[in-house]
């Protein structure tokens, strides 16, 4: 029964593994960053690599057709107008409260988020999602 | 109702907004996920350059500027 999987499932499988392992060096690199002083020149070279890194890796990933084609599909299209209004809304707000004054009265996102990110390991986690965000536009 | 409340109110207003699409992408076919929205509006390269720029700045914004 074991020979019933076609090798091309042991290649993509070997394909995401590497691409986890990369993910937990870039995640490990990541606690690192997050854990440097602020407006360090050393945290702005490591988000640069890790960015290149990522990039880079995307790119591989598409290269080899591991990544999923882009939905063609009506579906895919139809509602995309949700999307796009609440991440223009999003975009407005925040550039509203960024040009208002005082910022205690005029929270923009990054004030918001200073507070979670006083803790490291939250600000690692957040890293995380970073990166995530980050292969969604590149791959 | 003073300007911060205000502000808290539309971030969560928008925050909702962005609980009730995903929820209708993963119920209904009529809004695509984030991540099908996302595919279909990097196709375009110049939007996804633009957008890993962003990124990028974004990763500097939160990570370097408030790290301790």
């Amino acid at each position: 029964m074991g020979e019933r999987v076609p090798a091309i499932h042991v290649g993509v499988i070997t394909t995401r593994g590497r691409l986890i392992a990369a993910f937990a060096v870039l995640m490990a690199f990541g606690w690192w960053i997050t854990a440097q002083p602020p407006f360090s020149t050393a945290g702005t070279v490591g988000i640069l690599l890790v960015g290149g890194a990522l990039i880079a890796l995307a790119r591989h990933w598409r290269r080899r057709g591991a990544a999923p084609t882009a939905p063609d599909e009506p579906e895919a299209t139809e509602g995309l107008w949700v999307w796009v209004v609440i991440l223009l809304a999003i975009l407005v707000w925040e550039l509203i409260t960024f040009v208002s004054h005082p910022r205690e009265m005029h929270p923009t996102i990054s004030s918001i988020t200073d507070t979670l990110e006083a803790e490291h390991v939250v600000r690692w986690l957040l890293f995380g999602g970073w990166l995530a965000i980050g292969w969604s536009l590149a791959a | 109702m003073s300007s911060r409340q205000i502000t808290f109110v539309v971030w969560g207003a928008l925050a909702a907004c962005v609980v009730a699409a995903v929820a209708l992408s993963l119920t209904t076919r009529k809004v695509p996920t984030l991540g099908a929205a996302i595919t279909v509006l990097v196709r375009r390269r110049y939007v996804q350059v633009a957008c890993l720029a962003a990124w990028l700045w974004a990763g500097w914004h939160f990570f370097v500027r408030s790290s301790r």
